[in-house]
């Protein structure tokens, strides 16, 4: 999943309307590949552990000193699509725990902030939630 | 073309490969006979074997718990002796199930799944 200038992105008490990117990247852990006896190429495959990674890219403008740290565990929330227009509208809520955030200054262009998130669901399913959003929320 | 164990396909829910184990003479170190003498003796043929590797899958833990009883059920003492036939149908005569081992927890991802060693055994050696 990748938003581009998602409206609002919320975690805990951190509101960022500033979101210039959000990728939610699932990356493998453990991967089983098996064959068998009948000829050379595999007969079963399956992902039994996986993670689940969210980058949130700020475009920092002014000074920012209002950062959550590192270990803090909470909700994620954002939207897909705009509040006044998409029925189809889903809000996007992740459980999840900051690992890192790192700053960078591109010449020529406004500073970024990208903090990154592991995904984590106490019941071992799918951390990536979903459901519609009511108009205007 | 499905293997199977006693007429019975017990591993045919996920793959797995046909290990053969070692053939010839067993030997045995003379000093076990007498602790003065070295070298080794030729007691007689080794004992034939076969190990099945490989991955039991099922839809749900309780799915693949039943394939487990299954298998179970033909590890008896004195052990169940009968044909062992591989996925390409060559069979292994008066094989006796000895062992099934889990070689790790329950894997669970699009499947529930299990990795395993089983041993089978032709006492006396293949001839």
């Amino acid at each position: 999943m990748l938003l581009l200038s998602p409206e609002i992105v919320r975690f805990e008490s951190h509101a960022w309307d500033d979101v210039a990117a959000l990728a939610v990247d699932r990356i493998p852990k453990r991967i089983v590949e098996e064959h068998s006896d009948l000829g050379p190429f595999a007969t079963f495959a399956d992902v039994p552990e996986q993670s689940v990674h969210i980058r949130v890219k700020r475009r920092i403008t002014a000074d920012d000193t209002d950062a959550p740290s590192l270990g803090d565990s909470g909700q994620l929330v954002f939207y897909t699509g705009r509040p006044t227009s998409d029925l189809a509208r889903q809000r996007i809520t992740i459980t999840c725990t900051l690992i890192s955030i790192r700053s960078e200054f591109p010449s020529g262009k406004p500073a970024t902030r990208t903090l990154t998130f592991i995904a984590t669901n106490a019941a071992g399913s799918d951390p990536v939630s979903s459901a519609p959003a009511p108009l205007n929320e | 073309m499905p293997s199977s164990f006693n007429s019975t396909e017990l591993f045919n829910s996920g793959p797995h490969r046909f290990h053969l184990g070692p053939c010839g003479e067993q030997l045995i170190e003379q000093t076990a006979l007498d602790p003065t003498t070295p070298g080794r003796q030729a007691i007689g043929p080794l004992d034939g074997s076969v190990t099945v590797r490989g991955r039991l899958v099922a839809a749900t833990d309780a799915d693949l718990w039943s394939i487990l009883e299954s298998i179970q059920d033909q590890l008896t003492d004195p052990p169940t002796t009968a044909d062992l036939i591989d996925s390409n149908a060559h069979t292994f005569s008066d094989m006796s199930f000895i062992s099934f081992t889990p070689l790790a927890p329950f894997e669970r991802g699009r499947t529930v799944s299990v990795p395993y060693e089983a041993i089978f055994t032709h006492f006396g050696g293949w001839k």
